[in-house]
């Protein structure tokens, strides 16, 4: 049997598994064991299963993802996320959909601490919803809002599904995070756009607040600009080479701890809830990392992936098609997939495809610019129907506001992702100037 | 009926035992990562002042990732974190679905026990060939040794929960 046929049965039976209920780590531990098994031999198995377990964690860019999931898990539990947003909302509450601009701005500022989206979106759902309700905002409306500004916590540098990315493809971390930059603070911009149209067509949907006065706005901003200052050493930091993205997210989680105890924002319970929450996140991204590392095993083992490129390479399909056609079909995978496995699993053999197209870039370029457009997809995989984890992270927290109404306000804003999408695809520099200018 | 209740209420206290220690087990797992954090700082601000960070600052951040990712796995198990598609089987009985549940526990408590004895091997080698790191020669087997012992534990995690969603389901 040839090597690309024993891949795609492998790849069959572990989707099956899949739809089983089995979880995804151990799903692709299955797989790839039996695959590398069959490739190899049982002996050979043995012996890999000896060191690669220890070795693949051992690994200094691999410690970057607890410690940036601690340094948000600290950024949330000191109640970052109602600092911000009251801080936020007193500039710009008395705008028509002012609050909801508040909410995308505070979201943006916690996406610079933050780097999973399910946390952004969880600690905004509980700090910000009752306050659109006590506006009298309308709840579908909001809960989409704040779906979507969840995102921002991912498309906001550091993000943890670009570093799973980088080490993927081998490709910098730190020029991933400034590629990231532009299209992250683009994503705010039309957000704000959005909502700015949606309460002019609607203006009962958003009702505008009593204009604050500045004395108290400053106020507001002097709480939380100790933890933007962190936000901005760290990414800054880690722009400029000054240190690591590992170093980087250190120095964030101790500046973090010292800022919460001395602001009385982080007590022991408080440190503590932050590393269970830090240990439970780590190991459910771990244990699909130590699957796809087996299962990729076998798949190298099989040639799949050269095969999949040389055949994309040589078929004469447009380069420019084929990078739309994988997007969109990430966006359907991302419609019923955990988006981390989805990069996991498809990255190994779309990689190579893209990288080998010919589409007048440097292959690096090619590698941080789809990078880029893997991280919008997943954005969109978040809140886009029928699947939205972001939109069930709504609706657990806010229970009386039916799903599909959460969902119909999200329907606008994944539509401004789609033509933000389009943008970055057609002016790849939008993702690489900042690179190029900065290294 | 009075003795079926006592064993649940035994194995129920048991279970809970586990989920103390899975739990206690992964904040030291954190207070590590933590502990790390501190280092890499030191390293920076001594780097910055000095032009020399601290000594082997890499591989202490590569030994204590790996030590600190096998001590969050078991409690992940213990609460239920591992993500998993329902999608497919979202109109399945219940019974059905929670004897896959179960299946998938106990295939998880069978990978987590196949590690722990390699990996046990492994750090044997490593003990016996002296093997150590690069700067400050620190014996990589002993840290080996606590993650083998650490995936042992997170097979008995595995199996408790197994045995709990079973019971649950009959």
């Amino acid at each position: 049997m040839s090597g690309a046929i024993v891949a795609v049965i492998g790849f069959a039976g572990m989707l099956v598994l899949l739809a089983l209920r089995m979880p995804i780590g151990l799903a692709m531990l299955t797989a790839g064991s039996i695959g590398y098994t069959w490739f190899t031999s049982l002996p050979i198995f043995m012996n890999y299963m000896k060191t690669t377990p220890y070795h693949l964690f051992a690994n200094y860019t691999f410690s970057v993802i607890p410690l940036f999931i601690l340094m948000g898990a600290l950024a949330e539990k000191s109640g970052l996320s109602t600092a911000l947003f009251r801080a936020a909302a007193a500039f710009l509450g008395h705008l028509r959909g002012g609050l909801g601009m508040a909410l995308i701005g505070a979201c943006t500022g916690f996406g610079a601490i933050c780097g999973s989206s399910v946390a952004t979106t969880a600690t905004f759902a509980r700090a910000t919803l009752p306050e659109f309700e006590r506006y009298k905002y309308d709840s579908g409306f909001a809960g989409g809002m704040v779906a979507v500004g969840g995102t921002l916590g991912i498309l906001i540098p550091p993000s943890v599904i670009l570093v799973v990315y980088a080490i993927t493809t081998e490709q910098n971390i730190a020029k991933l995070f400034m590629a990231a930059l532009i299209p992250g603070l683009l994503a705010t911009v039309f957000y704000c756009i959005v909502i700015a149209i949606m309460a002019r067509l609607n203006p009962a949907a958003a009702p505008a607040l009593e204009r604050v006065p500045w004395p108290q706005r400053m106020r507001e901003v002097v709480g939380v600009w100790p933890v933007m200052l962190i936000a901005i050493t760290v990414v800054g930091g880690i722009y400029g080479g000054v240190f690591t993205p590992t170093e980087g997210a250190g120095v964030g989680c101790v500046a973090m701890m010292v800022v919460g105890v001395v602001q009385r924002t982080l007590g022991w319970e408080e440190i503590k809830a932050s590393i269970i929450q830090t240990a439970e996140t780590s190991a459910m991204i771990f244990i699909i990392l130590l699957g796809a590392e087996v299962f990729n095993a076998f798949l190298a083992l099989s040639h799949l992936p050269d095969t999949a490129a040389q055949l994309v390479t040589q078929s004469g399909l447009p380069p420019y098609g084929v990078i739309v056609g994988l997007l969109i079909f990430y966006i359907i995978l991302g419609g019923v997939m955990d988006e981390l496995a989805m990069i996991l699993l498809t990255l190994p053999i779309f990689f190579p495809i893209v990288t080998a197209l010919d589409l007048g870039m440097p292959a690096d370029d090619i590698a941080i610019w789809f990078g880029i457009l893997v991280l919008m997809v997943v954005g969109i995989g978040l809140t886009a129907p029928p699947i939205g984890l972001n939109v069930f992270v709504v609706s657990a927290i806010a229970r009386h506001v039916p799903i599909v109404s959460i969902y119909k306000g999200v329907i606008p804003f994944v539509l401004a992702d789609v033509i933000r999408l389009a943008l970055v695809v057609a002016f790849p520099a939008l993702a690489l100037w900042l690179v190029n200018w900065l290294t | 009926m009075s003795l079926e209740g006592t064993g649940d209420e035994v194995a129920g206290r048991a279970g809970d035992v586990i989920g103390r220690i899975a739990r206690a087990v992964a904040v030291a797992g954190g207070a590590l990562m933590l502990a790390t954090a501190v280092m890499v700082v030191v390293s920076v601000v001594s780097r910055w002042l000095f032009k020399s960070g601290v000594k082997g600052d890499f591989e202490m951040v590569q030994i204590a990732t790996a030590v600190a990712v096998f001590a969050f796995l078991p409690l992940c198990q213990w609460r239920r974190g591992n993500v998993f598609v329902d999608t497919f089987t979202l109109r399945a009985p219940a019974w059905f679905n929670r004897s896959l549940d179960t299946l998938w526990d106990l295939v998880y408590a069978g990978f987590a026990a196949l590690i722990a004895w390699r990996l046990a091997l492994g750090a044997f080698d490593a003990i016996s060939s002296r093997t150590s790191s690069m700067v400050l020669a620190l014996p990589t087997g002993w840290a080996i040794l606590a993650t083998a012992v650490m995936a042992a534990f997170l097979a008995v995690v595995a199996a408790v929960t197994a045995i709990r969603r079973y019971r649950s389901a009959s």
